[in-house]
């Protein structure tokens, strides 16, 4: 299993069993870099004998449909609320990933999570990182996860 | 170890040294909710170790495009991807000083890779529960600001 199937299936099961919502990958490039209009980045960094940063964008509405599952309560606007559930979100893949990418993720320290959110804002990673990135559907729409690994 | 003094001679140390454009520290503030600043550009690095954190450098446009030009020598007219990149690579600096004064003090923290983001009415979120210090700075062109937010294990 290469190293996208394992970041699926650890999406997957952070959101069937946390977020309590289901998605499915969708067939579609996220890595065609466009600008993100109205949404919320979570990232954390990862250090060690692996460097790297793990990343989940997602747009306004989807963010605040996968916070109000989250916490159980309706979610009107981007809030603290939604900034930590995002955080947290980042936080459990990151550590999902430090575990699929080292030998029971000993060599791997995580960072804090952060978020990003803004009207209309776009990345850019450092040079010469291998990026993974995957998008997922929900009800309300789609987001995507993207790993950048130091060569 | 006293954070904020490592930040700002570290920063004062880069910006006189690396980018070539001497800048001012005007306050520090702790606080801990999502801050709105005029900053339209951010350069951000994670890492972890006996105290986990993340550090961010951004500024308001002006600022950014003048930082870029002093550090790479050219006139920089959009926040394009000379921005991004020199910001990525000033927090990454900024990141080492951090990283070589814990080292001092016996606190072991490792790097992880930079990022950076441009955009409009950028939020940054802390966490609940951990220490967020944002130093604030100035030249002729504008502000700047270095943001730490830690936790220690």
């Amino acid at each position: 299993m290469d190293i996208k199937d394992k970041i699926v299936e650890s999406t997957k099961e952070i959101f069937s069993t946390m977020v309590m919502m289901d998605v499915t990958v969708v067939d579609q490039d996220p890595t065609a870099r466009q600008a993100i209009r109205d949404g919320i980045s979570g990232i954390i960094g990862l250090a060690g004998t692996r460097k790297g940063v793990l990343a989940i964008h997602i747009p306004a509405p989807v963010a605040l449909a996968i916070t109000g599952s989250f916490l159980g309560m309706e979610v009107e606007e981007i809030n603290e609320d939604v900034e930590d559930a995002v955080g947290e979100l980042a936080n459990m893949l990151g550590g999902n990933v430090k575990t699929i990418l080292s030998e029971n993720g000993r060599d791997i320290e995580l960072s804090l999570p952060t978020t990003i959110s803004g009207t209309n804002y776009d990345f850019q990673t450092a040079k010469d990182v291998e990026v993974t990135a995957l998008a997922f559907a929900t009800d309300t729409g789609t987001f995507s996860v993207e790993l950048q690994l130091e060569r | 170890m006293d954070y904020v003094t490592v930040l700002q001679e570290g920063t004062v140390e880069i910006f006189e040294t690396m980018v070539m454009l001497p800048i001012v520290l005007q306050r520090v503030t702790e606080h801990s909710d999502s801050t709105l600043t005029d900053a339209r550009v951010t350069g951000m690095i994670g890492f972890g170790g006996t105290i986990k954190g993340m550090i961010g450098v951004s500024a308001t446009a002006d600022m950014a495009k003048i930082v870029t030009g002093s550090l790479l020598g050219m006139e920089i007219a959009h926040l394009d991807d000379d921005v991004k990149d020199a910001f990525g690579e000033i927090a990454n600096m900024i990141a080492g000083a951090l990283k070589s004064a814990c080292g001092e003090n016996g606190i072991d923290i490792d790097l992880a890779i930079p990022n950076s983001v441009v955009g409009d009415c950028l939020h940054i979120s802390g966490l609940r529960g951990a220490k967020r210090v944002v130093l604030e700075f100035s030249a002729s062109a504008g502000k700047l600001w270095i943001e730490l937010k830690y936790l220690e294990a």
